[in-house]
């Protein structure tokens, strides 16, 4: 009957679903009725609470052994291509490491910063504590979603040295930092956010990397999550990100990076 | 797991801390596995179904954008996993959860009527039963939403099928088993209750 079609619709919903008062004493009347719809009203009944209490299976142990196993052995093969082992340094031992690295910058006088208004329509103050003074500056190291009337970035380059970058394009958003654990530790503010960028672009594409280096952080940009470490002497800084993108290695970016963060005071260290 | 302890795995999993992906297995297999059974049928199918969908996981880690639920991402890849294997065995499997196996899916204690006991497991086979003669499709989808309580909209990332499609589907899988318990007469002969036939917010996690 198109009527019982009808009832058992309401049935299949009612599950899931409230019916509109109207249905509910329709279906009601209906069932009161119908022999065969009461009947398969039944069996909606019995099924959804033999369904609900069906009890989850548990899995044979076997399983994650199984897994592990296949992924070591996945792991070995690979791991030449890609930095793959490593320790993990505490970060806040290498934030120490870069701390005093920013000091002996500082009483060099070797640190420059630099920032330049462009396109004429900036009205942001600048940054204070910067100091003019490059001799090649470097332009279009622009933040990645310039807008029209917002001044451009210039990367300061010392006689030797990439440092930082300064801002003028205020992003909405910073960059999270996280610890190889997954914990926010910090952020980079939105105004570090093209030196980042400019950071990133810089360094040698070195495919892969063994030996001793210490996973320091994370950092989400673009979609993508990029990691960063540093060997045992902190000098060296190698990044790689998620993409299956290879790793990259620059000397001097350690110090550079360091400037861009700003670390919640009390990070964890891993 | 919270969804912090998660994300965090994750991270270690891809800084290259391997041993890390563990306890996210740990975390889901039990849902995975649960998954694969439902649309399979066969421990050892399951078995080998939820290795092979944690292997992808950890070989496309990276392309997990946390965009969705993990679990959602997990149970997408299981059910890519056990769709491939039934394409390959070219055949709808019958059943194999019956004889000694049926014991793991006992609950432990049913109350002291023996009679209760005896209709509820021959409702259970009867509802099992019916699932096998399901079209995999709507078993899937009843599996994800009755047993393990995910959104009409979970469903719909998992299979690839709008909302919609997910909900009419559902629909019919139940009036398909509701159907065969009739035409069975396997079941308890209780009055029809709304109660009983309603939801009621028993989601499983």
């Amino acid at each position: 009957m198109a009527d019982c079609e009808y009832y058992e619709e309401l049935m299949a919903r009612l599950v899931d679903e409230p019916l509109s008062p109207e249905e509910e004493r329709d279906l009601r009347a209906h069932l009161r009725t119908c022999p065969d719809c009461a009947r398969l009203f039944r069996a909606f009944s019995a099924m959804t609470t033999a369904l609900r209490e069906e009890p989850m299976a548990e899995p044979p142990a076997r399983l994650v052994r199984g897994v592990m196993e296949q992924i070591a052995a996945e792991t070995e093969d690979t791991a030449p291509r890609r930095a793959r082992k490593g320790s993990v340094r505490s970060l806040r031992s290498w934030i120490g490491l870069g701390a005093a690295a920013c000091l002996v910058l500082a009483a060099v006088g070797s640190a420059t910063l630099f920032w330049r208004q462009s396109k004429g329509a900036a009205t942001a103050a600048a940054p204070q504590n910067l100091i003019a003074g490059v001799e090649d500056a470097q332009e279009d190291m622009a933040a990645p979603e310039e807008e029209a009337g917002t001044a451009d970035i210039a990367l300061a380059r010392g006689a030797d040295m990439p440092l930082a970058a300064a801002v003028v394009t205020p992003e909405p958003e910073p960059l999270q930092v996280c610890d190889v654990a997954g914990n926010p530790v910090g952020v980079i503010p939105p105004q570090s956010i093209p030196a980042f960028a400019a950071l990133l672009e810089g360094g040698e594409v070195i495919g892969g990397s063994e030996g001793d280096w210490s996973v320091l952080f994370s950092v989400d940009y673009e979609g993508a999550s990029y990691f960063f470490a540093t060997g045992e002497d902190a000098q060296a800084l190698i990044w790689w990100d998620n993409r299956d993108t290879p790793v990259t290695r620059s000397p001097g970016a350690l110090a550079d990076l360091q400037a861009l963060l700003d670390l919640a005071p009390a990070a964890t260290p891993y | 797991m919270t969804r912090e302890e998660e994300r965090a795995a994750i991270r270690r999993v891809l800084a290259g801390q391997t041993d890390a992906f563990e306890s996210l297995v740990l975390a889901h297999q039990k849902g995975v596995y649960n998954l694969a059974l439902g649309m399979l049928r066969s421990e050892q199918d399951a078995l080998d179904a939820s290795q092979e969908a944690f292997l992808r996981a950890f070989r496309g880690l990276r392309s997990f954008r946390g965009d969705s639920k993990f679990s959602v991402w997990l149970y997408r890849l299981t059910s890519n996993v056990c769709l491939d294997m039934l394409r390959r065995s070219g055949r709808r499997r019958e059943s194999s959860l019956t004889g000694e196996e049926d014991e793991t899916f006992d609950l432990p204690d049913e109350g002291s009527d023996p009679q209760r006991v005896l209709e509820k497991k021959e409702l259970r086979q009867a509802v099992r039963e019916g699932m096998d003669r399901l079209e995999p499709a709507f078993r899937q989808a009843l599996t994800l939403r009755d047993i393990q309580g995910l959104t009409y909209e979970e469903i719909g990332q998992i299979t690839g099928a709008e909302p919609g499609t997910v909900k009419s589907r559902i629909f019919r899988a139940r009036r398909k088993l509701a159907r065969y318990l009739t035409e069975t007469g396997n079941f308890s002969g209780r009055e029809p209750s709304y109660d009983t036939a309603k939801r009621g917010g028993g989601d499983r996690g």
